[in-house]
């Protein structure tokens, strides 16, 4: 299905259930909003070993043979498992808080079932905590799918997010944040080699050549930028709909808690059909 | 010295002094290949040669605070960490108006150092290269 059917869909989706009856629909439809972030998070296919590939080229532009600038990127493409791991831990957790809300909710939850490992995988650490909160919100999820979604336990699970999610969202936006800023770096490392070259180069078809592949490949990351900065924003609009909820816990049928939490909804929902 | 209690950083926080840092670096080092392609003709082989390591180290520091680490901290780290935030928007907004290529090279030598005290957890280093780079921003302080 393409990325604008299914953003239509869900766009649908979340709008029917804003306009059903229960008295949970706004939390249902940012559940199901935060949900589908988080897939398409999982999807992102540059990541750490793409990235890798690509920086060992630039970071040794004259290599003897090509045996010097190889990346057998074992440890990026664990890094890049283990991130989709935690997309897909946010991903069910949504999921589960779209069942609590609603159980008619047309989502099937299989939980990963075990805790992101700790360690520093190709030099980017992931953190005892960060490997904790990931071992808590699979435990509950786990939990939830064999006891079902009883909406006594609903509470507990918008506590659960001041208390897990939003810590390993600040922890996931830190790793992205990070890979945006070695992408950077890249493009500035080939951008200064790129003058280098040019004020050595004498022939014009020589200088052609570098500046096409210079602008070229900075056309190419540009985009993954671009990708990466949407994401962010993603990041920062589930972080606050989830903050919200946890501060209205006692307060969820407020006029004024679900229209904020609408407004979150819709900035979502753009953001998701910009990205298209 | 009066002595401080300062809360203990958590893993959090440690991994977003570290991504701040890494951006500080980041900075540092786009603002020198700023220099560079705007001077790119005039400058001499051996000052395109020591500001473009130069860079290189830079943006090299930069990922390295990139990974987040958690070994970033160590005992009596807060007050060296506190001049070096405090400091980091007066160096680049100064590196951006410095014309002299000696007082360039002069910076980002500092500003490395303050990378090696970081990583190699030594708070004198840190101090005494935050403050060359300082008098050269400041040469009437």
């Amino acid at each position: 299905m393409s990325k604008t059917i299914s953003q239509i869909l869900l766009a649908g989706f979340v709008l029917i259930s804003l306009c059903s009856c229960t008295d949970l629909k706004e939390i249902n439809a940012f559940a199901l909003t935060g949900q589908q972030a988080m897939e398409k998070g999982k999807g992102i296919s540059y990541g750490f070993e793409k990235y890798s590939v690509d920086s060992s080229y630039v970071f040794h532009p004259f290599p003897d043979q090509l045996k010097d600038v190889d990346c057998t990127c074992t440890q990026q493409k664990k890094l890049d498992v283990l991130n989709k791991k935690e997309y897909q831990i946010l991903s069910d957790y949504f999921g589960a808080l779209a069942l609590f809300t609603d159980p008619k909710s047309s989502i099937d939850i299989t939980p990963v079932g075990d805790a992101v490992q700790s360690g520093t995988y190709a030099g980017i650490t992931i953190s005892d905590d960060e490997s904790s909160i990931t071992a808590t919100l699979s435990g509950f999820l786990t939990d939830a799918v064999t006891t079902g979604y009883k909406s006594k336990k609903l509470k507990q699970i918008i506590k659960l997010y001041h208390d897990s999610v939003v810590t390993l969202i600040a922890f996931m936006k830190l790793r992205s944040d990070a890979l945006v800023g070695e992408i950077e770096n890249m493009q500035e490392i080939l951008r200064t080699n790129t003058d280098k070259l040019l004020r050595t180069a004498d022939k014009n078809e020589t200088k052609w050549s570098l500046l096409f592949t210079y602008e070229l490949q900075k056309k190419e990351w540009d985009g993954k930028l671009a990708m990466y900065k949407d994401f962010d924003s993603d990041f920062d609009k589930i972080t606050a709909g989830g903050n919200l909820i946890y501060q209205n816990m006692n307060n969820l049928k407020s006029k004024d808690f679900k229209k904020k939490l609408n407004t979150i909804i819709r900035n979502l929902i753009y953001n998701g059909d910009t990205k298209n | 010295m009066a002595t401080q209690k300062i809360r203990k950083m958590t893993a959090l926080d440690q991994a977003q002094f570290a991504y701040d840092t890494g951006r500080f670096y980041q900075t540092v080092a786009r603002q020198i290949g700023d220099f560079l392609h705007d001077n790119i003709k005039e400058l001499s082989d051996r000052q395109l040669s020591i500001l473009s390591d130069d860079q290189t180290r830079l943006i090299s520091y930069s990922n390295t605070f990139f990974s987040l680490t958690e070994d970033i901290t160590f005992d009596g780290a807060a007050p060296y960490f506190r001049s070096v935030t405090n400091a980091t928007k007066q160096i680049t907004d100064a590196i951006d108006h410095i014309q002299k290529v000696s007082d360039i090279i002069s910076i980002s030598a500092g500003v490395i150092g303050v990378a090696a005290g970081i990583l190699s957890q030594n708070g004198p280093l840190i101090a005494s290269s935050l403050a060359a780079v300082l008098t050269t921003i400041m040469p009437d302080k």
